[in-house]
């Protein structure tokens, strides 16, 4: 099993780079798997601020699960339930009760979230280790944007100018016609570095399942499931001098899918078909000047195509939308302790579909200011403000403030509590679907109020105890909803009909040991939520559906010399998927293994993987009536070349 | 000394996540078996959502007050399917068309046990029970009626209509097939008269666009309501017609956005009653459409409607919970209110 070796920054110009590349350094403490990450300089001159309840994917679990989507590897690791229509199909995530729309994501500081649903398909989101992840859940993902209810997800590409040159191959086939190709270079020359990966993968997803539909319940198999995907990314990272610094962000992918019909339905393979489209590009600029302020300059575009298809319906709908982004910031840091950090943002929409009126565009404007200030080593305050309009709709101002408390000098202990105010703009769709389209719908307003404490302590340099405990509680007013029209029932609309309180506890044990040549990871999260409507509703304290009260995670990675092995488990509780808690999911306790075996071939290194997943074969299901894969094999070969 | 220690902490981790996983069942469960046969109440289908396959189907005795739910889970132990979409009861067996499974469940009407499960269907929506021992079957895929033979269960033929059906109503020995659907840009403004000897297409009538449901009333004439379609498109109009499929009276709804739904008819077969967002009722003698409701919704979703001895309308609140019944006497006066399943739609009478 590889070494995270990917966050690190240029010694000349690790005191310029941006929030979203300091902030996660720090946290890269809890986890044990990125304590080898020895070669990291970061300028000591600012101070620690924190994210307060963040997580960072540990980059272990990224190596090791590097195949699978992004939605499949946070529900590996992170307190999220994964509403998934099966391996390869639209899955969504829920929050801490949040639904799929109000949870955020960032690529490289660039929200991609569709613009028509405002939601984020996990599954067209591919992970490489290279990667940099980060879980902010509740208040703290006011820091990169207004919306994220839940929460947000940050995807960073950062450089790693301690690496050489190297080359990757990879080969990966397995059980239900899994078949996956990709290939990776990274390669330096003085202060330029690209980075460039591509990947091609493809699924029957042919999976027996047993189905309890019929009379007589018996073994079937999922018809017209499968899938297949191909992406290219590259990116450029300039030092031009020790004060100035330029990234290049390029990504595409076109992914395909058949949609199966749930079990509860007459099955109709290939009947209904979709087809996507990605394209994103990001220029940024950096710039440090002597007297402690920071500048930054990014600019983005991003293509998305959607075509779905229903034969059987008659249905052929396309969806394409353009955005372009421009974002400045600038900070300064005084000597005091006091750190200012001020963004604007302004963002354009261009909606082109039949199933508007009219051709859609649609300007949003954000300023951020955010103030840090150390008191001395004991304790941080933390306050900002976001502000963002969107043509005729605003959000109110948006502030958030914070303060942690480091009761040891060491700062290994840190407590924190902290409140913030959020809001989500209505989505394309929510204000401009025909019919049924809202446009008087006002925007989601949410409030916060979170707390909780982090402390890791290493002992005789070789064991590494971490532990991360949150309890949030939220109030959630004016949930967009869509709702039968009253005058002609057969017609939904949006309406700011709910309102919505969630509240719960997370915590996160980590412990890393190592040994002369072997080396133990093992990790332990549990969350526990409570989501339910306006208490005034005399329904009001029934769990929403697909909102489990119970999720808990445990992973456990061995490295002995060339092997390594893996045992995770994911545990996801009663999940109801109607209001009145009348019908329910069943628990499920999913078991994944694997083994790692390396040797090298003069500077040729070889991988071979074996993983077996879903161990005990046990049926699942993330939504109603749609099958998840029972036990199921990967096998894998990596080459890699360190010239 | 430290290996027993991590040792001890995956057993404990294994034993915690283990321990937190019970067997439920996946759904509440009544194994006692219901027994329908002569008690005086009607069956409620509950739609069910999209995709979802929460159909299910309620009983409601009138007598003792009680709501059995979902009968058809409890005589069968499975789901009923995805969406619900049309009941008929004939003799001792009840037909469950389950719109989204593509499939009609055959019960037994006296407990709901499956009898047979008829499959192959691509959208099924309403079934028409002929003398013949066959049965009419709509299907909003297709461009044509599916023939069933009543006893084997078997589709004898299917008749060509070119168009997809939806409501079927007979009249003498014409089946009038209502041509609901736009689906593939077909014309949904017109009703197609079938021969029911002969099972072949007699002609096709234009009406207004989306006759959604029709009703029979004592003189053997036929009301269809057509709502006007999706995007308002048209004049919401109710027809009445004589078994030869000619038009006899047109009314025509005023006001911006009506969208008339649900027609029915009383058991004496003299009056109607449809819903546009109140529920209103109309002697079939009336040369004009009412002006007032004759129960008004007070903010309620009516959404389905049925005039027996008593009105019996569902109100499935906002789709993502269990919708409400609502019972009222033939002056309108409200009896009765109880909880049903997911998306209540229609009724039908035990008797």
């Amino acid at each position: 099993m590889s070494t995270g070796l990917c966050q690190n920054s240029s010694p000349n110009f690790s005191a310029y780079s941006d929030s979203s590349h300091i902030y996660p350094l720090i946290h890269s403490n809890l986890y044990p798997d990125t304590i080898k990450l020895k070669s990291i300089t970061v300028s000591a001159k600012y101070p620690d601020v924190s994210y307060f309840s963040a997580y960072r994917i540990p980059k272990i679990e990224m190596e090791v699960h590097e195949e699978r989507t992004l939605g499949e590897i946070l529900q590996r690791v992170a307190p999220i339930y994964l509403k998934d229509y099966g391996p390869g199909n639209t899955s969504t995530i829920t929050l801490r009760g949040t639904n799929a729309a109000q949870t955020q994501i960032y690529w490289n500081g660039i929200p991609i979230n569709a613009a028509g649903t405002g939601q984020t398909d996990f599954s067209t989101i591919p992970v490489m280790s290279e990667d940099e992840i980060l879980l902010l859940p509740g208040l703290v993902s006011l820091e990169k944007g207004s919306g994220g209810l839940g929460g947000s997800i940050e995807i960073n590409n950062n450089p790693s100018w301690n690496d050489n040159n190297r080359y990757e191959a990879k080969i990966e086939t397995g059980s239900f016609g899994y078949q996956s190709y990709g290939g990776k270079a990274a390669i330096k020359h003085k202060n330029l570095q690209t980075k460039f990966y591509t990947r091609y993968q493809s699924a029957d997803n042919d999976f027996e399942y047993i189905n309890n539909m019929l009379a007589e319940p018996k073994k079937e198999k999922r018809l017209g499931a499968s899938n297949h995907q191909w992406l290219v990314g590259e990116d450029f990272y300039l030092n031009a001098d020790s004060l100035n610094a330029i990234e290049i962000h390029l990504f595409t992918q076109s992914l395909n899918r058949d949609i199966p019909s749930p079990i509860s339905t007459v099955q109709l393979p290939e009947n209904e078909q979709m087809k996507l489209d990605d394209a994103r590009i990001m220029a940024s600029w950096r710039h440090q000047s002597k007297n402690q302020i920071r500048l930054g300059l990014k600019s983005a575009w991003t293509y998305n195509f959607m075509n779905y298809q229903n034969k059987l319906a008659a249905i052929n709908s396309t969806y394409t939308m353009h955005q372009g982004f421009l974002i400045i910031n600038a900070s300064k840091y005084w000597e005091n302790n006091t750190h200012l950090e001020s963004e604007i943002r302004f963002q354009s929409q261009m909606a082109r579909t039949a199933n508007y009126a009219d051709n859609i565009t649609r300007n949003i404007s954000s300023l951020w200011i955010k103030l840090n200030h150390h008191l001395g080593s004991f304790a941080n305050l933390y306050a900002g403000m976001r502000k963002e309009i969107a043509e005729s709709t605003s959000t109110p101002l948006l502030p958030v403030i914070g303060t942690e408390l480091f009761p040891m000098a060491t700062k290994n202990l840190a407590f924190y509590l902290a409140y913030a105010k959020n809001s989500r703009i209505p989505a394309l769709n929510d204000l401009y679907w025909v019919p049924g389209g809202n446009p008087n719908l006002k925007p989601e307003i949410s409030h916060h109020l979170e707390s909780g404490l982090r402390f890791r302590q290493n002992l005789l340099n070789r064991i590494s105890i971490g532990l991360q405990a949150n309890a949030y509680s939220s109030r959630i007013k004016d949930w967009i909803a869509w709702m039968p029209d009253s005058v002609m029932i057969s017609i939904w609309e949006p309406i700011n009909l709910k309102h919505v309180k969630a509240s719960g506890i997370e915590i996160l044990i980590d412990i890393g040991c190592t040994w002369s040549k072997t080396s133990l990871n093992s990790r332990l999260s549990y969350a526990f939520n409570i989501t339910n409507e306006n208490e005034d509703d005399p329904q009001g304290r029934l769990q929403l559906p697909y909102t489990p009260q119970h999720i808990g995670n445990f992973s456990f990675y061995l490295v002995h010399r060339s092997f390594s092995f893996m045992y995770s488990m994911n545990y996801t509780g009663k999940r109801f998927t109607n209001y009145d808690e009348s019908h329910f999911l069943k628990p499920y306790l999913l078991q994944d293994t694997g083994l790692d075996y390396i040797f090298s071939i003069k500077k040729l290194e070889i991988k071979l993987t074996l993983k077996i997943n879903n161990l005990f074969n046990i049926q699942w299901e993330n939504i109603a009536y749609q099958p998840m894969p029972g036990r199921y094999f990967h096998l894998g070969f990596t080459f890699l070349l360190n010239p | 000394m430290l290996y027993k220690k991590f040792f001890y902490f995956f057993c404990f981790s294994l034993v915690m996540f283990i321990s937190a996983c019970s067997n439920e069942p996946e759904n509440p469960e009544n194994t006692s078996e219901n027994n329908f046969s002569g008690r005086r109440g009607f069956f409620i289908i509950n739609e069910g959502l999209f995709q979802q396959g929460n159909a299910s189907i309620d009983f409601y005795d009138l007598d003792t007050k009680e709501v059995i739910h979902d009968v058809f889970f409890t005589a069968n132990q499975r789901p009923l399917g995805d969406v619900a979409q049309s009941l008929n009861k004939v003799g001792n067996k009840i037909w469950i068309v389950v719109n989204n499974s593509g499939k009609i469940e055959i019960v037994k009407s006296k407990n709901f046990e499956s009898i047979m499960t008829l499959t192959g269907f691509a959208s099924p929506r309403y079934l028409l029970f002929h003398k013949n021992g066959k049965a009419y079957l709509s299907d909003l895929y297709k461009e044509s009626l599916y023939v069933i033979d009543t006893l084997t269960g078997q589709t004898i033929k299917e008749i060509s209509t070119g168009k997809s059906c939806e409501y079927l109503i007979e009249a003498g020995s014409h089946i009038f097939a209502l041509n609901w659907s736009s689906l593939n840009d077909s014309l949904n403004n017109t009703l197609t008269i079938i021969d029911g000897l002969a099972d072949s297409v007699v002609k096709s009538v234009i009406l207004t666009k989306e006759p959604n449901s029709a009703a029979i009333d004592k003189n053997g004439h036929i009301w269809i309501l057509c709502s006007g379609g999706f995007f308002f498109e048209e004049t919401p109009a109710l027809y009445c017609m004589n078994p030869q499929g000619e038009i006899l009276k047109k009314f025509e709804f005023s006001g911006n956005q009506t969208y008339p739904t649900r027609l029915c008819i009383n058991p004496s077969h003299d009056t109607l009653f449809y819903l546009n967002k109140d529920v209103y009722r109309m002697g079939i003698m009336e040369n004009d459409l009412p002006q007032l409701p004759f129960i008004q919704s007070n903010n309620k979703n009516f959404y389905g409607l049925n005039a027996g001895n008593f009105i019996l309308l569902s109100d499935p609140l906002d789709y993502q919970q269990n919708g409400n019944v609502y019972v009222y006497s033939r002056k309108g006066q409200l009896l009765s209110t109880f909880q049903a399943g997911m998306v209540p739609s229609g009724f039908q009478w035990n008797e």
